[in-house]
């Protein structure tokens, strides 16, 4: 059973009060969550000033780097382009042929009853483009023609590419020799002389 | 108490603990109850000096031990105004206008009043408002006792009524079929309240305390204050004609009234519960009981609390009568809470 009871006081006179102030309330609901976000705030500025500044130095930076950059780039793709003209000039230089030692031992091969009338080498290359060593490759051809003479004339000019590639220098520079023609001499004289000619396949050259 | 801000209706929190404060004549009496699974634990009484209304109010400090958040507080003051009012009130409304209530209360505009429904009225009735009245100025007096800081002043109640919430939590089972008179006299003002069936019928203050007995005894056997006060204690000299003189006013306006709601009511008061400073002078129960023919019961606003044990001194629990309007305030706040 209750009471009636006569409260005089107004409802503006009736305050909180309690263990936890309102003001500390207040403080804990409202201000912490503001000074939270303005003290994350503030460390993001702090952080997008420290980058602002780093980029900028590093724009700086770049700026005067990049021109060294360029001429560096430029000096590397020219010193790539030599490069590559000194390798295709190796492949060039490794294949050519030591003249000098192909006639020594074609000179130290050929019999005494062979006379040559005409001894013929000639380089070329295969390519019209150069973009490797090898497309730098010599390819040499041969072309020997002469005279043999004596009762074994024929015999040795049938003889005589596989005497020559027994030559190292000409074996080395040639594949194959085959013997392209013979044919007796004419002219009314008493000895067996016999005209021939011999010819190389081609081949790329590589000698060295 | 203030609950807006938690988004709470103002009287909807619950409050464990509570304290009293009657701003008597005598003493600033102050007691701390506790409220748990519905059982009331007295954890704290103490009796302070009297505050003056005429000088600066300073803050109040109450001891440690009845330290509460929140107060809810009882005025004594002789110019508090307490009335049933009957009046047409509108089926929306739950009291009336402060302005009708300053008329219907007879009071100027700076009383502070305030009023409680009790009876709506049907069709074309009047309906019954329990209405009071105090000085505007001993309320700002109150309230700068209790500026800041614990207890928050969570009510302030007439005395005269605040002590009916103590007597119903005593006594209510006794008498939830009866019409009875409680009757809380104090120093120099008294308030009666007849309820029927437990509802409150009548309510009425008299200028009359142990001060005016005094008086009378001062008049009569030509002592000094303190000797009559004496005089009242123990008895030592038959004073049963000032007694009868003095108290024939104040037993003619009870009689009255007993009379009136015996008759308006269509029941018969059957008991007169008296409680307040008066109550603990042995002559004046039998005096008020032979002179309106009723039976008059003390009663102690103590009963049905719980006390913690070592608070209540043997001293303290005879004056316990005293406390019925601290205790009643601070009852009437849990029930509201």
């Amino acid at each position: 059973m209750s009471c009636p009871r006569v409260n005089l006081l107004k409802k503006s006179e009736l305050r909180y009060q309690g263990a936890v102030s309102r003001r500390f309330m207040l403080v804990g609901v409202v201000v912490t969550p503001i000074v939270a976000i303005a003290l994350l705030s503030s460390i993001k500025l702090v952080q997008y000033t420290t980058v602002k500044y780093e980029l900028k130095t590093s724009r700086e930076i770049w700026t005067e780097l990049e021109p060294r950059l360029e001429l560096y780039k430029n000096e590397n793709r020219g010193l790539v382009t030599n490069q590559q003209v000194m390798e295709l000039l190796d492949g060039w230089q490794n294949s050519q042929a030591s003249f000098v030692r192909l006639l020594t031992d074609i000179q130290d091969t050929v019999p005494e009853n062979i006379q040559f009338t005409r001894l013929s080498v000639r380089s070329a290359m295969d390519s019209s483009t150069y973009k490797s060593p090898e497309d730098m490759e010599l390819v040499y051809n041969l072309v020997v023609e002469g005279i043999s003479h004596g009762d074994q004339a024929e015999t040795e000019a049938i003889l005589l590419p596989r005497k020559l590639l027994a030559a190292e220098e000409v074996a080395a520079t040639f594949d194959t020799l085959k013997l392209a023609s013979m044919r007796k001499r004419g002219g009314g004289g008493s000895s067996n002389q016999r005209d021939f000619r011999v010819v190389s396949e081609i081949l790329k050259g590589g000698g060295q | 108490m203030d609950m807006k801000a938690l988004g709470k209706n103002r009287t909807q929190r619950k409050l464990g603990v509570l304290v009293g404060v009657d701003f008597a004549t005598t003493a600033t009496k102050v007691v701390q109850l506790k409220q748990s699974k519905g059982e009331l634990a007295l954890t704290g009484i103490d009796m302070l000096p009297a505050v003056d209304y005429s000088a600066t109010a300073n803050r109040m400090e109450l001891p440690r031990n009845l330290s509460s958040y929140y107060g809810c507080l009882a005025y004594s003051g002789a110019e508090s105004v307490v009335r049933m009012v009957h009046t047409p009130l509108p089926a929306e409304e739950a009291t009336l206008p402060e302005t009708e209530l300053r008329k219907l209360l007879n009071v100027t505009d700076d009383f502070r009043v305030s009023a409680q429904l009790i009876k709506r009225g049907k069709g074309r009735q009047d309906s019954s408002l329990l209405a009071a009245a105090i000085p505007q100025d001993d309320v700002r007096y109150i309230l700068n006792l209790f500026p800041a800081g614990p207890p928050a002043p969570a009510s302030l109640e007439v005395a005269g009524l605040a002590f009916v919430s103590a007597f119903m939590n005593a006594r209510a089972d006794e008498c939830a079929d009866d019409a009875i008179c409680l009757i809380d006299a104090g120093e120099s003002v008294s308030h009666y309240v007849f309820m029927n069936k437990g509802v409150v019928v009548l309510v009425g203050k008299m200028d009359f305390g142990v001060r005016t007995l005094r008086n009378k005894l001062v008049a009569d056997l030509g002592v000094d204050d303190e000797l009559a006060a004496s005089i009242l204690d123990d008895r030592s000299i038959n004073i049963s004609t000032s007694l009868a003189s003095v108290m024939a006013p104040i037993t003619k306006q009870l009689s009255i009234s007993k009379d009136f709601i015996e008759r308006h009511q269509g029941c018969r008061v059957s008991k007169v519960y008296v409680s307040g400073g008066m109550s603990l002078l042995p002559s004046w129960s039998d005096e008020l009981m032979n002179m309106i023919h009723t039976e008059v019961e003390p009663w102690s606003p103590l009963e049905n609390i719980a006390i913690a044990p070592d608070i209540v001194s043997v001293e303290m629990n005879q004056q316990a009568t005293r406390f019925a309007a601290a205790i009643g305030a601070a009852i009437g706040g849990f029930q509201d809470s």
